[in-house]
């Protein structure tokens, strides 16, 4: 599954992975710097929304869970940044306390909802993002009720952009670290089969809780520079519906693949944002590639890539070549 | 010498429905137990009281004088019971070596495993550690599910319906190795099979339940011949 | 406080409509039904504008009600069939056509809502000082006829026969010759056909939008988590026990929240039981 950390190859792999990253982000920062207007704000999004998927990459990615909650801990870094900022606290206390303060949400959605299985999650999660959001619409005096409410200044914009830009890159350095690690082993094992999993001594549920907390710190820390960029938060911008579109832009990504998330959400982002088809029908083609995606290619668009580039090759004569999408096939 | 696992008046109920009704037996090491009767007698369900896939609804289970039962799956695996399934189940995606891996990973330092190369041979897998066990012939993936089973490092293996589907020539294989594991690791083995050619010549001791309770123990022979046991279940075999 | 359950039982007539549909599908085919809630959108658009272009309400009712039976097949015909062999993907699938019909609906009647107008919008029933509006007493007497009715079809005929079976045992039902594709149709027919009569039931109480049946589909998949995923009865034992206690927490805590009442009754019964929701888990796979 993973390259072995201590080779030769491995450590060549690990520094190519680290210098593409640091370009990615480097990038990320030119782009969101110079591009203006409608345009800037979908550079925006996608890198918004990449650090936010990053944890959601972990769990239904890797773990194999939809979690339809995570929504929920973007918006909960956004307002609870917002709020503290509004009581006079200092921007990087105000930070720490909203990422903290989300992942203890977090760790009580995971206590919750960890040990159930794949349908009852879901069901579970999508109903705790309509609560959330219906704390959000109706609570008025902390969160401004169904307009939002207006976020200080915390960082100067350009501390915001470097701060965007640096998070995309560690975060997807992260991600790259926890999915070669054994807790990325066994999050990949839950997805292959829960039960069996356990039987191999997996604790599930609890590793299930971890990957839970910890997917809630990346989607509380964009929630925060979001805020920060945008100047106002709506509950509008944290429905389920919005939490949905995550669900699909990591699907289409590619679940548990490292880039997943950047692909999947600029796919997501440039449908409803970039292209003009009038109302709800962007969303009708994102609903209807994605069920395609999900019916065709079940490792999402990377996935597809990766197939498609290996097909054409012949396999070395002695390494039986791995074959994924067709030997899960076989087993299910 | 205490026994290695001991079963003592096991309970498991569903609703008013007694799946597993009173039942008590002892394991030593190197042990083989068939465990046979008629479906719905309650085999699956010990096994999976004993796996810790089910809690118990009374009695306990002792592995080296320790409690095992009711804990989970996971720790039952840790405390040193693994089992594997009717249907097959593996890490369909990954290579059999990555899962050997990943089941050895999580009981480090708890129990000692054979390595995976000894695994292969007594199992007589060797040369297909490193294909994805989705490509692996439906035989073969019955042994693999056993491999990792042994990866933990268990002193007492459970195998549930291992020789399903298997013909006899592979069956037979199937019996030598289970027999290999348990004279040459030192593990006592529990099997449920219907194939009583696959099963009587392996077991030491076979135990007959019938709705939920122990109808009948003793050697293969003894069973042979009992007849409250050939009226309820053996018929003409 | 009798008003108080009375509007209780009204919402609980609702969610039980709602969740025997979604119990059913999931029966059968093992699929979290998250389009129901576009299917019952649908019916209440198509109801509101044949009713809006001048048809008698019953007709339009019946137009609801039959489009709710047929895009709930659709879904199956286009997408779940196409999944059953990875359940897994369910969730997924699941979504995905709820943001298309949901869209669908926006796309064709716009996001602004609509008021379905019924003939016995002005009537009030009252009975000493409880008052039951026209509207909300119809759609208690529409959800006891369709249970009825679908009791009957299950209990009775060989076709409710062979779907109780199919929800008891895929694997023994298909064995026994039970055409499965059928079944599957027909439970999402049936579903459908319920998902209409609460849309038109309930449509002239809310808003018809695209968004309306959102809360009460999360109410019912409680009601089904309440019930036990697959079971009928416990769907409509589930739906009243949920209505009442929504209806409560409404009244006498705070309206605008009155769906986190059921929020809190789902994390209750997962707190309480996740053994015994794992345990029906844990036998589907093995």
């Amino acid at each position: 599954m993973r390259v072995p950390a201590w080779t030769a190859a491995g450590w060549t792999r690990h520094a190519a992975t680290a210098a593409g990253l640091t370009a990615l982000s480097v990038v990320a920062y030119l782009l969101l710097k110079g591009v203006q207007g409608d345009r800037g704000q979908v550079v925006l999004l996608v890198v918004v929304w990449a650090i936010a998927l990053t944890g959601l990459n972990l769990i239904t990615g890797l773990g194999g869970y939809p979690s339809l909650a995570h929504v929920s801990f973007f918006g909960g870094g956004a307002y609870l940044s917002a709020y503290l900022l509004g009581k006079g606290l200092p921007m990087a206390l105000c930070a720490l306390l909203a990422v903290g303060g989300t992942m203890l949400a977090g760790l009580v959605v995971a206590l919750v909802f960890s040990r159930t299985r794949g349908q009852y999650f879901a069901i579970g999660t999508m109903f705790f993002t309509a609560v959330t959001n219906l704390v959000l619409t109706n609570a008025a005096d902390v969160t401004g009720g169904p307009n939002g409410r207006p976020v200080d200044l915390g960082f100067s914009l350009d501390t915001t952009l470097v701060l965007l830009a640096a998070s995309l890159g560690l975060s997807l350095g992260a991600f790259y670290a926890l999915s070669r690690s054994r807790f990325g082993d066994r999050l990949r094992a839950i997805r292959e089969d829960e039960d069996l999993a356990q039987h191999v001594g997996v604790p599930t549920a609890r590793v299930m809780l971890i990957a839970m907390v910890v997917s809630s710190a990346f989607g509380a820390w964009a929630g925060v520079l979001f805020a920060q960029y945008n100047g106002v938060i709506a509950p509008s911008q944290f429905t389920f519906v919005q939490g949905f579109l995550m669900l699909v832009a990591i699907g289409l990504g590619g679940g548990g693949r490292l880039l997943a998330p950047l692909v999947g959400s600029a796919v997501v982002i440039g449908f409803t944002q970039l292209i003009k088809l009038g109302p709800g029908v962007s969303q009708i083609v994102l609903g209807v590639l994605f069920i395609l995606v999900t019916l065709l290619v079940p490792n999402g668009i990377l996935g597809g890539i990766t197939a498609l580039r290996r097909r054409p090759r012949p396999t070395a004569p002695d390494v039986p070549a791995p074959a994924p999408a067709r030997a899960k096939e076989v087993a299910s | 010498m205490t026994a290695l696992l001991t079963v003592d008046n096991v309970v498991k109920r569903y609703g008013g429905l007694a799946a597993v009704d009173g039942v008590s037996f002892t394991l030593d090491a190197g042990g083989v137990l068939g465990l046979i009767g008629p479906n719905g007698s309650g085999k699956t369900t010990l096994l999976g009281v004993l796996a810790g896939t089910h809690d118990p609804t009374a009695g306990t289970v002792t592995l080296d004088g320790r409690v095992a039962s009711g804990r989970g799956a996971h720790r039952a695996v840790r405390a040193g019971i693994a089992r594997t399934f009717q249907t097959t189940r593996l890490f369909g995606t990954w290579t059999l070596r990555d899962s050997l891996r990943l089941a050895r990973g999580e009981v480090k330092g708890r129990t000692s495993a054979a390595s995976d190369d000894d695994i292969a041979d007594l199992l007589g897998l060797d040369g297909l550690l490193d294909r994805p066990c989705g490509a692996l012939t439906s035989a073969a993936q019955r042994l693999a599910m056993i491999a990792l089973a042994l990866a933990t490092g268990p002193r007492v293996l459970l195998l549930d319906e291992p020789a399903v589907g298997m013909d006899t020539g592979e069956s037979a294989a199937l019996a030598a190795a289970v027999r290999r594991v348990a004279d040459r690791l030192g593990v006592a083995v529990v099997v449920v099979d219907h194939n009583m050619h696959f099963l009587m010549p392996l077991a030491d001791r076979v135990l007959v339940m019938a709705a939920g309770a122990v109808l009948a123990a003793g050697t293969p022979e003894e069973i042979r011949a009992d007849e409250a046991v050939i009226a309820s279940y053996l018929g003409g075999a | 406080m009798i008003q108080v359950l009375v509007n209780g039982v009204f919402l609980g007539c609702l969610f039980a409509v709602v969740a025997v549909g979604l119990t059913l599908v999931y029966g059968v085919m093992e699929v979290p039904n998250f389009a129901h809630a576009g299917v019952i959108v649908l019916a209440a658009y198509t109801t509101w504008s044949v009713s809006h272009a001048g048809a008698p309400f019953a007709v339009a009712a019946l137009a609801g009600i039959a489009c709710g039976g047929l895009v709930s097949v659709l879904t199956e015909v286009l997408a779940y069939r196409w999944i059953i062999t990875r359940p897994a993907a369910a969730p997924a699938v699941a979504l995905g056509l709820l943001l298309i019909l949901q869209n669908v609906a926006l796309r064709l009647y716009g996001g602004e809502g609509r008021s379905l107008d019924t003939p016995y919008d002005t009537v009030l029933l009252k009975a000493g000082s409880v008052s039951l509006p026209g509207v909300k007493a119809a759609l208690i007497v529409l959800a006891v006829l369709s249970l009825v009715a679908l009791h009957l079809l299950l209990s009775r005929t060989s076709l409710g026969r062979a779907m109780r079976a199919v929800a008891q045992d895929r694997e023994a039902a298909a064995m026994l010759g039970i055409p499965m594709r059928r079944q599957y149709s027909l439970a999402f027919l049936i579903a459908g056909l319920l998902g209409g009569v609460a849309a038109v039931a309930y449509g002239p109480t809310f808003q018809v939008s695209p968004y309306m049946a959102d809360d009460v589909l999360l109410s019912a998949f409680v009601v089904v988590v309440l019930g036990g995923l697959g079971s009928v009865w416990g769907a409509v034992a589930g739906g009243l026990v949920l209505g009442v206690v929504e209806g409560l927490g409404a009244a006498y805590v705070s309206a605008a929240y009155q769906s986190a009442f059921g929020f809190l009754i789902l994390v209750l019964i997962l707190v309480l039981r996740p053994g015994g929701l794992r345990s029906t888990n844990a036998r589907r796979v093995a």
